[in-house]
Parts: structure tokens; C-alpha cells; sequence
């Protein structure tokens, strides 16, 4: 795994034109990047279309990329996570009923609590998200990391949509807070 | 809609992010991105913790076949139609032209008292449904799109010439996929010297090599017409 110098450098380098670097930023992170879109899209054939618009969208616009905008990978992550997300509508977008989310882990285990340690910023927002309700948190992770729309994530938890759209709207409130603190 | 009260920035930022914001209103959301920098900067402030819980999903090995597709999207990758292995697969092909050659013989015979093209080539797709019609006047192609055609929308159709020879692919221009057009050769492509003719689909405006950068999908042959 690069650093988040070297990746740096490497889209510096893309920026210029340099397709030597491109390569060495896609052996860095494609994995994780597949893995992220395979986590919304579900089929593999989606998500490496996703990856491969992604990455051509890097080449064209590495030099839009700035430090205020986060870290590489947080850029790269944001690049491959939209495009899953506008492909789930343009492939159809048919909502999933509980029954048709076999990947997913089971609702009332505690699987989806990834453990986040890495850095500064993981370790904040693990900390703000268990300061949430249980089924809050649960609703704004199937979301985000699953790409689950307010009725999915209703239908997955059996819960009323209403209720869930309330948890999400004031989850992402309490948490913005913490974050902030 | 107020988009500058800091409140509602706030929360369309989230959803957005979240991804729990779809379709038009996502659409819509991206276009506001660009007017309202206080937009971008609660975008930045999701991205930069929300991310770190996609960060932390387990790596899983994209197939190969990903970085061969964005070099060749990119124009990068040598198409594999000059290989060996290509050549070979266009060689078989020949035989299933000849096919070809005979339908449109049989569909196009020449009508009584109607000026005939010197030559013609029918462009079939593998179900035998006729895509496009040439007909060539000396160094000019008159190229008819005849429907059964899958649109592409931000890709072309390029037609090639193979000489006879095993000589690379030259290519004589972009296809119609609506309605027709003229193709003019340039006078040192010598279109008595062609093998086959093949189409292949490229990136707007045609491949960006000397051969096909992209898939090749039809291939067919001239037909002589015999002038009445």
C-alpha cells in the first residue's frame, strides 16, 4: 500500500501527463476501490465498469484534485462511490426488498460495525458513531457503505420509512456535532 | 428552495454523501455544488470522515480485465486486431463473409434500366440483419445506415479496409448511424486491393491509432456488380 505521499506525487505526475504514474496509482488502490463498489453495485461486471469510469475521470481531471479536498484516497473513494451510486439508478435502481440483499450480513448481528483505527480522522468518527443509537448507526452505514436508499434500508430493518428517514436525518446531526467537537 | 441557510446545507452535504440523495435531486444537487462554495466545503467536510468507513472495507482484487479496459478507453492499448491471434481470428472469418457475399448478391441483383455502382458490400450483423449498404463510384463510398443498428452515444463506428496481403487496417472514415453519407477515399487507398472490410466501434471521432483501437465487430467483403 502506497503512502498518502507517494500517491501524492503519483497524481501530481498523472496531472502531467505521466501514464507510468496512473499505473502505479491504479496498482495502489484499485482493490480497495473495486471493493467499494462492489459493496454498492453488488455485481461485479457493475463495478468494474465504475472503476474503469472512475479512473479514466482521474486521468482528465487529476489536476481539479487539491489537499482541501482531503487525501488522495479520500478523493479517489468519493470518484468511484458517486459513480456506483448514479450507476445503481442508471442500471435500473429496482428496489431491494430484505430478501433481495443476500450479501448482506444478517440485521441483528453487529457485523457492519466496521472497526475503524487508522488514522486521526478514522478514529474521530468511530468514536461519534457509537455515541449514536444502535439502529441509527446501523441505518447510516447500510447506507453509506451499501449505497441503500431510506427505503431499502427500511425494508432491510422492517421498519417504518418515516422512521428510518428521521433516525438518518438526526443521526447525521448528532454526528456532525461530535465531529465538530 | 434555500440553499444558503447553513442548516439545509448541512443536510443536503449528508445525504448527498450518504448517498441516500437519488436521482434528479442528486443530479440537481451536483449542478449546486458548482454555484454555492459553502455547498462544497460541507461535501468535503462528509467526504473527509464519512470515507474513512469505505476505507476500512476489505480489499478485493479488481479483475484484469479493468486496467486493460481503461487503457484501451484511453487509447493507449495496442488493439489486439494487429496480433497475431487477431489476425488469425479475421482470417476465419473470411469463410463466414463468403456467406455473405452470396446473400447480398441474391438481395441486390441489379434492376433493369437503374445505373448500377461498380461495387457493392452488405454490413450484416451475426443474426444476417443488414446494418449498413456501400456502394462505391470510383474513389468515393456512398455508405446507407439501414436500421438494426445499436446506437452509440459517445462512441462511432469506423469502417476499415483490409488490403490484400496482410497489410495493416486503413481506415476510410466513421459510419452513419442514422441516414446515410459519403466517404471520400483518399486517391493513394487503393480500393481494388481489399481483402475484407471491417468495422469496429472507437471513441468519438474515430480510433485514436492507425489501426482499430476498439472491438472489431463486423466484417464483409465487396461484391462486383455487373453493369447493365
Amino acid at each position: 500500500m502506497s503512502t498518502p505521499e507517494q500517491l501524492g506525487r503519483q497524481l501530481q505526475q498523472i496531472a502531467l501527463g505521466n501514464r507510468e504514474a496512473f499505473q502505479q496509482l491504479y496498482l495502489a488502490t484499485s482493490d480497495k476501490l473495486f471493493s467499494v463498489s462492489l459493496h454498492i453495485l453488488r455485481r461485479e461486471d457493475w463495478a468494474e465498469e465504475a472503476l474503469q469510469d472512475a479512473f479514466i475521470k482521474v486521468w482528465h481531471s487529476a489536476s481539479d484534485y487539491s489537499v482541501q479536498r482531503g487525501s488522495v484516497m479520500n478523493w479517489l473513494i468519493s470518484m468511484v462511490r458517486y459513480r456506483s451510486i448514479d450507476m445503481l439508478r442508471s442500471k435500473g435502481n429496482q428496489t431491494l426488498g430484505s430478501d433481495a440483499l443476500p450479501d448482506l450480513p444478517s440485521s441483528e448481528d453487529d457485523h457492519l460495525d466496521i472497526k475503524l483505527s487508522n488514522s486521526e480522522n478514522a478514529e474521530q468518527l468511530e468514536r461519534c458513531l457509537d455515541e449514536l443509537q444502535p439502529s441509527t448507526r446501523q441505518s447510516i452505514q447500510l447506507a453509506f457503505i451499501y449505497g441503500l436508499s431510506h427505503h431499502e434500508v427500511s425494508a432491510y430493518l422492517s421498519e417504518a420509512l418515516g422512521t428510518v428517514k428521521s433516525w438518518i436525518r438526526r443521526g447525521l446531526d448528532s454526528l456532525k456535532g461530535c465531529l465538530q467537537r | 428552495m434555500n440553499y444558503q441557510s447553513t442548516e439545509r446545507q448541512h443536510q443536503l452535504a449528508a445525504r448527498y454523501v450518504l448517498g441516500s440523495m437519488r436521482g434528479q435531486a442528486r443530479a440537481k444537487f451536483q449542478r449546486l455544488l458548482m454555484e454555492y462554495p459553502k455547498l462544497r466545503d460541507e461535501v468535503t467536510f462528509w467526504e473527509q470522515h464519512l470515507n474513512e468507513l469505505a476505507a476500512q472495507l476489505p480489499d478485493k482484487s479488481a479483475p484484469k480485465s479493468a486496467w486493460e479496459a481503461i487503457e484501451r478507453r484511453l487509447g493507449w492499448r495496442r488493439q489486439q486486431v494487429t496480433s497475431n491471434r487477431g489476425w488469425r481470428w479475421l482470417t476465419a472469418t473470411l469463410a463466414a463473409i463468403l456467406v455473405v457475399v452470396t446473400l447480398s448478391q441474391t438481395l441486390l441483383a441489379p434492376m433493369p434500366g437503374v445505373p448500377q455502382a461498380e461495387r457493392i458490400a452488405v454490413i450484416q450483423n451475426s443474426d444476417a440483419r443488414t446494418l449498413w449498404l456501400l456502394e462505391q463510384r470510383e474513389q468515393v463510398l456512398d455508405v446507407a445506415a439501414v436500421g438494426a443498428i445499436d446506437p452509440l452515444a459517445n462512441e462511432d463506428y469506423e469502417l476499415w479496409m483490409l488490403p490484400e496481403g496482410g497489410a495493416p487496417p486503413i481506415s476510410l472514415g466513421l459510419l452513419p448511424q442514422q441516414g446515410t453519407r459519403t466517404l471520400n477515399v483518399p486517391a493513394n487507398v487503393d480500393l481494388q486491393n481489399i481483402a475484407a472490410l471491417a468495422v469496429s466501434r472507437e471513441p468519438l471521432g474515430g480510433s485514436p491509432l492507425a489501426v482499430p483501437s476498439g472491438p472489431v465487430l463486423f466484417t464483409t467483403d465487396f461484391v462486383v456488380v455487373s453493369k447493365t
